[in-house]
């Protein structure tokens, strides 16, 4: 064999090689390798629907059946892993018909630092482009957001490439199944925006001081110890908004976090940036009106989350009712 | 741009196949040339006129040493190129720290000088091209090396794109003929240097950004943990640090390879030497060989008696602390070192009387884990942000302070455990790049595919730059 094609053959068999592991692996753990996904609601009631759009966090917060019920419509949700409104800017284009529309939000999601997982496989790369641009970002950051696309070709031919934390929880969870662990962990089979996810009893307040630092730790280094509320989803949310206010009714949703993360991760000035950034929406969007679950002071606790982002059954229970509270009255105002 | 990002693999990708085109040996060197500028111009498009000006100057020094015989003039000449060279290295890094011990010098003689800092942006590299570039005009002085003709050449040497931002330090006399003859990289060499890319990725990658966060925020707040947690974080960083700038030397080893040059390698096992001087005979080469021929050497090294030596090797070591960065905690690390050369010296000097027959393990282990105790130990003092936190560091260790939050990190523990092995299996010298390739082809297969498995299965994506893009 010449060197030339033994230098390809070597090549061929390596990313061959590579490519079934990753393949393999991602099977195994079971990796959610969809950008976004669709559920249903209420579907005994008529249409149009009402449109949920939203990450994960508020899916854990809210129990849609009991809202669909409420409203006695049929809810479409849609959503996207860690989804901010540059993601559910196009998400929420797929509902045209929805007359009301509740977008979770949260401090988390609105952060520009935190990069949203599919974003380069829902959101248009011009568009990117153009945000970026338009937000004046750094180059930096800029660099970070575009390198979401070549990734994205990438994890076609090896899908667990940049989700190595995606990975590693999912061995830990194979490996606790395994050694029995898991049917210890409390989890209680509710429906959530995301179907078939389950609703943990676990409780932040139970964890060791040194995970949720871990937690934390990595949380920090996601975002570069960087917050900023004025970016590209900044402008998503703004025109999202905006579109789906001339479509029907927008309800937002500001969703807490856990304390850890409020009080460790953010500053103040963070926090204030954040507020400001929903001023801005608030103000060019009167007509959006809005649920500040994060503003419920029962909700600022340890006991109330399973991770540093999600509420567990007990800050659902509390959420949900809340937000059940008020959403009548909200609806039916002009 | 880091080696790491896909910006990075774009540009080599590009000046690879470019560079594959030319024909014309001067005009590639050109090409690279433009290449590198780009390069140094994505990190900070103005200090490029800084490299540009400290590589014309000493190119020009070079020039005039090869002409002028007198040697007060050459002397001068020499001191020229140094005092540019370290001028720019003391401006750009230690002004602020001279500025605030000034300060408070001043105040112990009773006077009041407010500190003033001043907003000076360090440029990436500073401390690695004027080392290299000081290098060719000493060696050129010394007549060991002909001065270089072409002005392209030299530029090209100093800011060849690979070793611009972290070295390894390269010396002219290594890398200048290497532009003499037009080389291409084989086949083998072009698997070798990707073999050797890769990796670099995994150690930086999978190993050093994976345990980052965690090292960080012990580090960030040193008081909250105790002793368990911050010993952890010891050997957590001195893992990281090996990984991350073994790391980016291998990439940068490869990378030139691959574009058919040679560079020193920088990093051999350095955790599994038995003795401090072992260490660093294994621990940043390029920079210990340099400190050893352009300072240690003149000062007199081992020739002027016992102390002097002492004095030589704590000299040496104290500015290699110093190299790295502006601030006391960089100095107390080098003294460390220092001291545990001085003792080592010490122990051989008097134990080589009689020298042991054949292997003795238990004086081997206690040996290796002294020199780990002291290389672990240096690196609180490398990494803290000031004297108070690293004595505080070192002060709950070593008192074993239970009070505080016990951090378990099995990420630190997993790599902790992987790096060790790998140091207690693979031979001290075992060159894995270089050896590979000589294997059958399933060897070469399997063994490549180990890595980027682990890339593709482990890498951070979004990881934090070389830590010694900071030096």
């Amino acid at each position: 064999m010449t060197s030339r094609r033994q230098f390809g053959l070597i090549l061929a068999s390596v990313l061959a090689l590579t490519a079934l592991i990753s393949h393999a692996v991602a099977r195994w753990v079971g990796m959610d390798l969809q950008p976004s996904g669709r559920s249903e609601f209420g579907r005994n009631f008529r249409s149009p629907p009402v449109l949920i759009a939203c990450s994960s966090m508020l899916g854990a917060a809210l129990d849609t059946d009991l809202v669909a019920a409420d409203l006695s419509r049929h809810i479409e949700g849609v959503f996207t892993a860690g989804a901010s409104p540059c993601e559910l800017e196009i998400l929420t284009r797929t509902v045209p018909d929805a007359d009301l529309t509740i977008v979770g939000v949260s401090v988390y999601e609105l952060d520009e630092q935190f990069i949203a997982e599919f974003r380069a496989d829902i959101v248009p790369i011009s568009q990117t482009v153009r945000d970026l641009l338009d937000s004046h970002v750094d180059w930096p950051f800029f660099k970070r957001t575009m390198s979401l696309y070549p990734l994205r070709y990438l994890q076609w031919l090896f899908p667990t490439a940049g989700r190595g934390v995606g990975i590693m929880v999912g061995v830990r969870s194979k490996l606790r199944r395994f050694g029995g662990v898991a049917g210890r962990e409390a989890t209680e089979a509710l429906p959530m925006v995301k179907t078939g996810a389950t609703i943990s009893t676990v409780r932040v307040a139970d964890w060791p001081a040194g995970r949720v630092l871990r937690q934390l730790s990595e949380m920090r280094s996601e975002c570069r110890d960087l917050h900023g509320f004025n970016g590209p989803k900044h402008l998503a949310f703004r025109r999202m908004v905006r579109r789906l206010a001339t479509q029907g009714k927008v309800l937002i949703v500001v969703l807490p976090l856990s304390p850890p993360y409020e009080n460790d991760l953010l500053k103040p000035q963070d926090r204030q940036a954040f507020e400001k950034s929903l001023e801005d929406i608030a103000k060019q969007s009167p007509e959006a009106k809005w649920i500040r679950l994060d503003r419920l002071p029962e909700l600022h606790s340890t006991e109330v989350y399973w991770d540093l982002l999600h509420l567990n059954l007990y800050g659902r229970r509390i959420a949900t009712k809340a937000f059940r509270a008020q959403l009548s009255s909200l609806v039916r105002a002009p | 741009m880091i080696f790491t990002s896909f910006e990075f693999v774009f540009f080599f990708l590009l000046v690879w196949g470019i560079r594959s085109r030319f024909t014309n040996f001067s005009a590639e060197k050109w090409f690279l040339l433009l290449a590198s500028y780009l390069f140094y111009m994505s990190w900070s498009a103005s200090y490029v006129v800084l490299i540009l000006g400290a590589s014309l100057m000493d190119y020009g020094v070079g020039r005039l040493l090869g002409v002028i015989e007198g040697p007060g003039r050459r002397k001068a000449l020499l001191a020229v190129s140094l005092v540019l060279n370290l001028g720019l290295l003391c401006f750009f890094k230690y002004t602020n720290f001279l500025a605030a011990n000034l300060s408070v010098m001043c105040g112990v003689f009773g006077l009041h000088v407010a500190p003033h800092y001043y907003s000076i942006v360090l440029p990436v590299g500073i401390s690695f091209f004027t080392f290299q570039s000081m290098s060719y005009t000493i060696d050129v002085y010394r007549r060991k090396l002909q001065p270089c003709l072409s002005m392209r050449d030299f530029l090209l040497f100093v800011a060849f794109f690979p070793q611009l931002e972290s070295g390894p330090i390269v010396r002219a006399s290594y890398f200048l003929p290497q532009l003499l003859q037009r080389a291409r990289a084989t086949l083998q060499e072009i698997e070798s240097g990707l073999a050797q890319i890769a990796l670099g990725a995994v150690k930086k990658m999978v190993l050093s950004d994976r345990i980052s966060p965690h090292v960080d925020m012990i580090f960030a707040d040193p008081a909250r943990f105790d002793a368990l947690s911050l010993l952890l974080g010891a050997v957590g960083y001195a893992i990281q640090i090996y990984c991350d700038f073994s790391g980016y030397t291998d990439m940068a080893i490869g990378c030139a390879r691959i574009l058919g040059f040679r560079f020193v390698e920088n990093f051999q096992m350095p955790y599994s030497s038995v003795n401090i001087t072992e260490f660093w005979h294994r621990w940043h080469i390029s920079l210990s060989t340099w400190l050893r021929d352009y300072l240690y050497i003149p000062l007199g090294g081992n020739r002027r008696g016992t102390v002097r030596t002492y004095v030589n090797l704590m000299i040496t070591m104290v500015l290699g602390g110093l190299w790295h960065g502006a601030g006391w905690n960089f100095i107390i690390w080098g003294g460390l070192h220092g001291v545990g050369l001085v003792a080592h010296k010490l122990w051989s000097s008097r134990s080589s009387a009689a020298p042991p027959a054949g292997r003795n393990f238990p004086a081997e282990i206690i040996s290796r884990l002294l020199t780990l105790g002291l290389v672990v130990g240096g690196w609180i003092f490398f990494r803290t942000r000031s004297m108070h936190d690293a004595l505080d560091f070192l002060g709950r260790i070593l008192t074993w302070n239970t009070a505080g939050t016990r951090f378990f990190s099995p990420q630190i523990l997993t790599v902790a455990a992987a790096v060790v092995l790998v140091h207690v299996m693979v031979p001290k010298d075992y060159n894995w790049s270089l050896e590979i390739p000589r294997h059958k082809v399933p060897v070469r297969i399997l063994a490549y595919a180990v890595l980027t498995v682990l890339l593709a299965l482990f890498a951070v994506t979004e990881g934090a730059p070389f830590i010694y893009f900071q030096f």
